[in-house]
């Protein structure tokens, strides 16, 4: 293989890298009613900047099957980069079956159950545990004026700042090897 | 095998109809695109104050007809945003650029989209102005016309299509500044009138949409700007129909997208090799050349001749009657024998080597 050629390959890794797809797990607390019978659990989630896009990259997982459960997940608030800042999540659970959930999100994930129009039932709430909080702003009121401190750095897509330079390396190596040859 | 002409002419075909008609053809992708697009691309909005296309209304030059793309992308060719189903991809780079300058958004954010374009303009370097962009392919059609009616070609003198190019660069730099200015808070007033000003003059504005089975926004006189624009917009769109009269692809000198393209045509992955002691100097490789270079003519050594302003065609190569004069190669692999002509030094026409020197 020649060097330019490694050197491609090179660049590949580097992207196959930065494109990689992520997952992360928030465990979700609640305590079961005192009812028979199903009921919907209802709750809000944050999410960190840049991890979440689409309310198809979320999905909730019971703990004790490892199977999906059908959820409504609304968007509540974005980010400036349009991933999405805070949702809405509701789904079924029952008190005859007692388990516990967890809540799975990043690129990687693909969800597949959803309903929209939930049967009358109560609505328990759930709060998510640890991870997912927005720490990334800090909100300073002065007076009428509202500062909001972005202090999230993305650095996700500066990573791109990577093949970025490899490439534009390549370019200005070999066009001056280009026109080396012409100007022998 | 298949000449390479012909080869060109079929991706042209495929590209036109992807670009142009995508937003048709796809319509049901676009979600599922939107989604896989999301996990890498961040999305690029107007921040609350700008103007972005969108809220542009029918009649007005920068009306884009509210459909979305299939790709939010921007791929380094004359793709037009102002495609009336919305084609398969966003706009082109100077779209991309001015729009994103009057937001004032992150770098960051526009990272990832500059990295694919260079990282394709690294692979192909101008393979997209040869092979696939639209505007490019309606040129070689109006060449094409123009053949069909005997009208002879004429060769630009050096001096004119680098005055071409200069032209090119000075309305990139207008644009590029126009749009910087308009997101300044104190100008942000006029960004209904000046937003993506390289559009509002850009042909494709007007080709895309007639192609894609609408009738374009030829004319906005609501106010002096937009009239100076729709006039502008005329008198580009005429120089360009025109210019196919007398030359081959003189728009690809000054188009935009091009020049930026240019800028990685010596250092590309598609490479062009002259072996030079089996040159006969029958000048048919220039001669051939839409874009009138001579360089692959005039070198008289072994050399990669790969040139800014050269589409990587390859007529030259096809054209070429000396077989392993020219070659192309991808990151020094040679790519096929794609020569049509075997000829004999003595058989070349005056006339051709005369047309060229
Ligand atoms: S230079 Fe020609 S082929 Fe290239 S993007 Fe511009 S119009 Fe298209
Ligand atoms: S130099 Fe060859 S490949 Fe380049 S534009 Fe001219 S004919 Fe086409
Ligand atoms: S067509 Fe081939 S042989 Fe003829 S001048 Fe060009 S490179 Fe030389």
């Amino acid at each position: 293989m020649c060097i330019p050629m490694k050197k491609l390959l090179l660049i590949v890794v580097v992207f196959a890298y930065v494109f990689i797809g992520r997952a992360e797990q928030i465990d979700i607390n609640f305590e079961y009613p005192d009812i028979e019978g199903d009921f919907y659990l209802a709750g809000t989630v944050f999410f960190p900047p840049s991890s979440v896009m689409s309310v198809n990259n979320i999905l909730i997982l019971d703990t004790s099957t490892k199977k999906e459960i059908a959820s409504k997940i609304t968007v509540q608030e974005r980010w400036p980069d349009d991933s999405i800042m805070s949702v809405e999540i509701i789904f079924p659970a029952s008190s005859q079956k007692k388990t516990t959930y967890t809540i799975h999100y990043g690129s990687d994930i693909k969800r597949r159950k959803t309903f929209s129009e939930p049967a009358v039932l109560p609505t328990i709430s759930f709060f998510p545990a640890g991870a997912g909080r927005p720490v990334e702003n800090v909100d300073i009121s002065v007076g009428q004026i509202n500062v909001r401190v972005d202090k999230s750095t993305n650095i996700r897509y500066w990573w791109y700042i990577v093949p970025m330079a490899i490439l534009l390396f390549l370019t200005v190596y070999r066009s001056v090897r280009t026109i080396r040859t012409q100007k022998l | 095998m298949i000449r390479i002409s012909v080869a060109r002419r079929i991706v042209q075909i495929i590209c036109f109809v992807l670009l142009v008609y995508g937003g048709y053809i796809f319509k049901d992708w676009k979600e599922s695109a939107e989604t896989s697009q999301q996990k890498i691309f961040p999305t690029l909005k107007a921040p609350e104050g700008s103007v972005s296309t969108t809220q542009f209304e029918k009649g007005s030059i920068l009306w884009p007809s509210g459909a979305t793309p299939v790709i939010e992308n921007y791929p380094p060719s004359l793709v037009c945003r102002f495609n009336p189903k919305g084609g398969m991809f966003k706009a082109c780079i100077m779209h991309f650029l001015s729009e994103n300058l009057t937001w004032q958004t992150s770098f960051k954010y526009l990272l990832p989209y500059i990295t694919l374009f260079i990282a394709l303009c690294f692979l192909l370097g101008r393979v997209w102005c040869g092979w696939v962009c639209p505007i490019g392919t309606v040129g070689d059609f109006l060449t094409y016309l123009r053949r069909k009616m005997n009208i002879p070609v004429r060769r630009f003198p050096e001096r004119f299509r680098l005055n071409l190019s200069i032209t090119g660069y000075s309305l990139m730099v207008i644009a590029l500044a126009i749009s910087t200015v308009i997101g300044m808070p104190n100008y942000a007033r006029f960004q209904c009138y000046w937003f993506l000003p390289y559009c509002q003059i850009c042909p494709a504005r007007l080709i895309c949409p007639m192609f894609g089975l609408i009738k374009p926004n030829w004319k906005d006189f609501s106010t002096g700007i937009t009239t100076c624009f729709t006039i502008l917009a005329w008198i580009v769109l005429g120089l360009f129909v025109a210019a196919f009269y007398f030359g081959r692809r003189v728009w690809c000198h000054m188009c935009v997208v091009g020049l930026i393209n240019s800028w990685f045509n010596k250092g590309s992955g598609i490479e062009l090799h002259k072996k030079a002691i089996k040159c006969i100097k029958c000048g048919y490789c220039a001669d051939a050349c839409p874009m009138g270079l001579t360089a692959m003519y005039q070198l008289n050594r072994d050399a990669i001749y790969n040139q800014a302003g050269c589409i990587m065609c390859m007529r030259c190569v096809e054209v070429c009657p000396r077989k392993g004069c020219l070659n192309v190669s991808f990151f020094g692999k040679k790519i096929g024998n794609m020569q049509r002509r075997t000829l004999d030094a003595k058989k070349v026409s005056e006339p051709v080597r005369r047309n060229v020197a």
